[in-house]
């Protein structure tokens, strides 16, 4: 049975060997997208996207910061939602995968991954 | 039991502020200092005045005239920001005449919500006078070269370059997960904050108030069971996009929608 999607991020431009070089997540972990690269950071490229933190604790979050073509920050988000909720045969999703230079959006150039902030 | 919803729901910021001069250079914005507003965190003042932008490029000022003021703008200042119309004379200000204030005379404060309109000094500036209106906008895009809202600039662009807004945070825009979301809280007649798990993973919640027509609360609750409920094949649901002219659900829920503040925990 298929239950949902799997988010997959790799922000390192070779095979991913180490700590918040990449991540994949349940896509019913995402807790938001948001204009900026992170929290209360002003940013012109980027958007945030921030999961439930690996820790389990209940009060953590992991997060992509996610490169943008400038100007194409909505068009972008909502590419990533229509990703999260797309139907690929094996659940397998890529949001943005810099060593294969795979993006789920046209205006997504990188990203980088932090899986416990 | 879990909630399997897959909805998400897109809220672009649009924070919108107005002052009255009540005397010259004194504001009811309760800032003493000449050409100066405190712009302020509530439902009916400016939203997140941590996140306003980082400069006066990140903002839309205008002031509406009530009257003839003489030697009261600089000279760059050269067409209504409404109509596109000439001013009668640019220096001169006259009663209607709504004036669009250059990013390079808007000073911000980074984090206070202080804004300040330079005094005029030959081309630049505007001295602001009693019964004068002062707005400032801001919003994904918002600043010398975006016109949605603000159809007209005062000054040509040739006259003194338009700056692009650069400065964009969570405040503009955000999109959030239905399965997130906690409930609404009517603030006011006209407000009502919307709660949801926060982005930050946290216990706080995250918040967005609608800026609304009065006595909408049930409207807006039943929009939002609407969109949390809504059937778009997996793409967001845009709750919010005031600068765009975009209203939910085409508008049917009649709510009013004059401004959306973002607050994330």
């Amino acid at each position: 049975m298929k239950g949902e999607n799997y988010l997959y991020f790799n922000a390192h431009t070779a095979e991913p060997a180490a700590d918040d070089k990449a991540m994949m997540i349940p896509a019913s972990t995402v807790l938001g997208i948001a204009v900026g690269a992170i929290a209360g950071t002003v940013d012109v490229d980027a958007i945030y996207l921030t999961c439930e933190g690996f820790v389990g604790d209940g009060n953590s979050r992991g997060s992509v910061v996610l490169a943008v073509t400038e100007g194409k920050l909505v068009e972008a988000m909502d590419d990533v939602v229509s990703a999260i909720n797309a139907n690929p045969g094996d659940g397998f999703t890529v949001i943005a995968d810099v060593k294969n230079g795979v993006y789920c959006s046209n205006h997504i150039t990188g990203c980088t991954v932090d899986s416990a902030v | 039991m879990n909630n399997e919803n897959k909805n998400f729901l897109r809220f672009m910021g649009f924070r919108k502020q107005s002052f009255v001069v009540t005397t010259n250079f004194v504001h009811d914005s309760g800032h003493a200092d000449a050409n100066t507003m405190n712009l302020t965190d509530a439902a009916d003042g400016f939203g997140n005045i941590v996140n306003p932008g980082t400069a006066g490029t990140d903002l839309i000022v205008t002031v509406t005239a009530d009257g003839a003021e003489s030697s009261a703008r600089g000279s760059q200042y050269t067409l209504d920001a409404n109509t596109g119309a000439a001013f009668a004379a640019a220096a001169n200000v006259a009663s209607g005449d709504v004036t669009r204030i250059h990013s390079d005379d808007v000073g911000l404060h980074a984090s206070d919500g202080t804004v300040t309109i330079a005094g005029v000094s030959s081309a630049v500036g505007y001295n602001l006078n009693l019964g004068e209106t002062v707005t400032v906008y801001s919003y994904l895009g918002a600043g010398d070269t975006d016109n949605k809202v603000v159809p007209h600039h005062s000054v040509l662009n040739a006259t003194n370059a338009h700056a692009a807004s650069t400065a964009f945070t969570e405040n503009d825009g955000v999109v959030l997960p239905a399965a997130n979301y906690l409930g609404a809280d009517p603030i006011s007649a006209t407000a009502t904050r919307l709660s949801f798990k926060s982005m930050a993973g946290t216990a706080a919640d995250d918040d967005v108030l609608l800026v609304h027509g009065s006595g909408k609360f049930k409207a807006v609750c039943e929009m939002m069971q609407a969109a949390l409920n809504a059937d778009y094949g997996g793409t967001p649901v845009i709750i919010t996009d005031v600068a765009n002219g975009i209203v939910p659900f085409s508008g049917q829920f009649d709510l009013g929608i004059t401004a959306c503040q973002i607050t994330l925990a």
